[in-house]
C-alpha cells in the first residue's frame, strides 16, 4: 500500500497509547488501549483484511474526540471488537464501518459505546456487504448510563447481501438509563435490486461488473470522507478485487 | 447494415399472454415508429428484446443479423449492438454518470483494454453539449435526483456514447418539454446511418416531427395490426386507434369486487 501522507502507521505490538496531540493513525488489527487527552482529536483508520481478533479500548477525556474508520475485508472468521468510553463532558465519538465478508467467513462486529456522563455524543454508521456463504453480525451497543443527561446517540446500519446464502444480522441496540437524551437507531438490509442490475447489464456490463459497480456505489460516499486519495484508491481497489 | 427480426413473438408475464405473435423487422438506416393504444404490449416488446427477467418468451424468435438474441444474456445483447432507452430508468446511487458510461464503453473492448481518458472526456462533453444537458452531469450519480426530462436525455446520452446498431426507445418523449422534445428528436435523427437504426415507441406525433420516419407499425392487443409509412401517423392523429381494433380486441374488463371494511368485518366475524 502507498503510505498515506496524512496517517501515521501504528505498529502492532503496542499495548497502550496516550494521545496528547491531534493525530491520525493507520492501524492494523491489534489489541490496544488508547487514552485521548483533553481537547485532543484522534482519527483512526483500521484497514485490514487479516483474520485475527481485534480489540480496541478507547477512553476520552473532556472535549476530546475520536473518529474511527473500520475498513475490513475478510474471507475468514473475524471479530472486530471496539469499546469507546465517553468519560468526560463534551467528548465525542464517530465510528464508520465498511465491511465485506466473503466465502464462508463470519464477521462479527461488536462495537460498544458507553456514555458515562452527560453532554457526550456518538455517531455510528455501519455499511456491511456479505457475499457467497458469508455471515455478518453487526452487534452495536450504545449505553447511556444514569446521570448522562443530554447525551446524544445516532446509530445506522445498512446491509447488502450479494447472494441467497449470504446473511447479515443487524442489532443496533440502545441501552438508556437516563431521561433527557436523544437516541435514534435504524437498520436496513437488502439485496441489489433486480431492476438496477437489468439496467446496468442492458448497457453491456456483466452481472459481476454490474454488482461491483453497485457495491462501490454503496460504499463510495462513505469512503470518500477519508481525505487521503492514495488510501481511498487502495480501499476501492481491494473491494473490487474481492468482489470478483 | 444490420437487421433485427422479430418473428411470431409470443410473450407472457406471470402466465398472461401479452404479445400474441408479433412480426417486425428493424434495419439500420431506418427509423421505425411503433404506436398503439395503452396496454397493448409496446413496452413488453421493448423489454423482451433486451431480455428483461419478467418477460417469458413462449414462442417465436428474435434475430440480430441472423444470430439468436434469445440465447444471449442481457449484457451480451447490449454488446452485440442492441440498446434500450427505458421509460423509467433506474437510479444508481454512488455511481457517477461518467464512471458508468466509461465502464459500459470499456465493456465493449477486449479484456484489459481501456479508453483514453482524454478522448472519453472530450466525446462525453460533446454529447452532453449536443443534448444541452447540465455541465455537472458527468459528476452526478446515475439518474439520482434527475428530473423526468433529464433522465430521458441521459438515456439518449448513453445511446450516443455507446453507439448501438439498433436502439429501442420506449416512450423517450414522455416527460420532455417542447424544447427538450426537439433536442432529443434531432439528436436521435442525427444518428440515423448505415450503422444505426431505431425502433421508436411513442404516443405523440409531435415527437415524430423531428424524426425522419421510414416505417410505422401499429400494435394492438399483442399483434401488429397495421404497417405503413408516415401516412399512418396522420391517420392515427385524425382517427385514433379505433379503426385497427376488432371486436375481439375490446376485452371485457375483469369485474373487480370491492369489499368495504363493513363486509370485511362481517367476514372476520366481528
Amino acid at each position: 500500500m502507498n503510505k498515506p501522507t496524512l496517517y501515521q502507521t501504528l505498529e502492532c505490538g503496542l499495548k497502550n497509547l496516550v494521545v496528547s496531540t491531534d493525530s491520525k493513525y493507520l492501524l492494523n488489527t491489534c489489541k490496544l488501549d488508547i487514552l485521548v487527552k483533553e481537547n485532543i482529536n484522534l482519527e483512526l483508520l483500521i484497514f485490514s483484511g487479516c483474520d485475527e481478533s481485534d480489540e480496541l479500548n478507547i477512553r476520552l477525556e473532556k472535549n476530546a474526540s475520536v473518529k474511527i474508520y473500520n475498513i475490513v475485508i475478510t474471507s475468514t472468521d473475524v471479530v472486530l471488537k471496539e469499546n469507546v468510553y465517553l468519560e468526560k463532558a463534551n467528548s465525542h465519538c464517530e465510528i464508520t464501518s465498511v465491511l465485506l465478508s466473503k466465502d464462508d467467513a463470519v464477521l462479527n462486529s461488536d462495537i460498544n459505546i458507553y456514555h458515562k456522563v452527560g453532554h457526550t455524543s456518538s455517531t455510528f454508521e455501519n455499511y456491511g456487504i456479505a457475499k457467497d456463504n458469508a455471515k455478518m453480525i453487526l452487534n452495536n451497543n450504545a449505553t447511556i448510563t444514569q446521570g448522562a443527561s443530554k447525551a446524544q446517540v445516532i446509530q445506522k446500519a445498512k446491509g447488502l447481501t450479494l447472494s441467497k446464502t449470504a446473511s447479515i444480522k443487524a442489532m443496533p441496540n440502545l441501552y438508556i438509563d437516563e431521561y433527557d437524551v436523544i437516541a435514534n437507531h435504524s437498520a436496513s438490509i437488502g439485496s441489489i435490486s433486480k431492476e438496477d442490475l437489468f439496467y446496468l447489464m442492458s448497457r453491456g456490463l456483466t452481472k459481476e461488473e454490474a454488482t461491483s459497480l453497485v457495491v462501490i456505489g454503496f460504499i463510495k460516499p462513505i469512503v470518500d470522507n477519508i481525505k487521503d486519495e492514495s488510501l481511498t484508491e487502495e480501499i476501492f481497489k481491494k473491494f473490487i478485487n474481492n468482489l470478483k | 447494415m444490420s437487421k433485427l427480426q422479430i418473428i411470431d413473438l409470443h410473450v407472457s408475464v406471470e402466465g398472461k399472454e401479452i404479445l400474441k405473435g408479433v412480426n417486425l423487422e428493424i434495419n439500420t438506416n431506418e427509423m421505425h415508429v411503433i404506436m398503439g393504444p395503452n396496454g397493448t404490449g409496446k413496452s413488453t416488446l421493448a423489454a423482451t428484446i433486451m431480455g428483461h427477467y419478467k418477460y417469458q418468451v413462449t414462442k417465436g424468435q428474435i434475430l440480430l443479423d441472423g444470430e439468436d438474441v434469445l440465447e444471449m444474456s442481457v449484457d451480451e445483447r447490449s454488446r452485440k449492438g442492441l440498446f434500450l432507452a427505458m421509460q423509467y430508468p433506474s437510479e444508481i446511487v454512488g455511481v457517477t454518470n461518467s464512471d458508468f458510461i466509461k465502464t459500459a464503453m470499456e465493456a465493449r473492448l477486449p479484456e484489459g483494454e481501456h479508453i483514453s481518458l482524454f478522448k472519453f472526456i472530450r466525446s462525453l462533453e460533446k454529447a452532453t453539449s449536443e443534448l444541452k444537458m447540465r455541465e455537472d452531469l458527468p459528476h452526478r450519480y446515475v439518474n439520482e435526483g434527475f428530473s423526468g426530462g433529464e433522465k430521458k436525455r441521459n438515456e439518449i446520452l448513453q445511446m450516443k456514447m455507446l453507439q448501438p446498431k439498433i436502439a429501442i426507445l420506449d416512450e423517450i418523449d414522455s416527460g420532455l418539454d417542447v424544447d427538450a422534445l426537439r433536442i432529443v428528436g434531432e439528436n436521435i435523427n442525427k444518428m440515423k446511418s448505415e450503422s444505426f437504426g431505431a425502433l421508436i415507441i411513442t404516443h405523440y406525433e409531435r415527437f415524430v416531427d423531428y424524426i425522419d420516419v421510414d416505417k410505422v407499425s401499429v400494435l394492438a392487443n399483442g399483434v401488429v395490426k397495421a404497417e405503413g409509412g408516415i401516412e399512418l401517423l396522420q391517420k392515427i392523429n385524425q382517427e385514433g386507434f379505433d379503426w385497427v381494433l376488432d371486436e375481439d380486441d375490446y376485452e371485457e374488463e375483469e369485474r373487480v369486487n370491492i369489499v368495504g371494511t363493513c363486509a370485511l368485518n362481517d367476514k372476520l366475524g366481528e
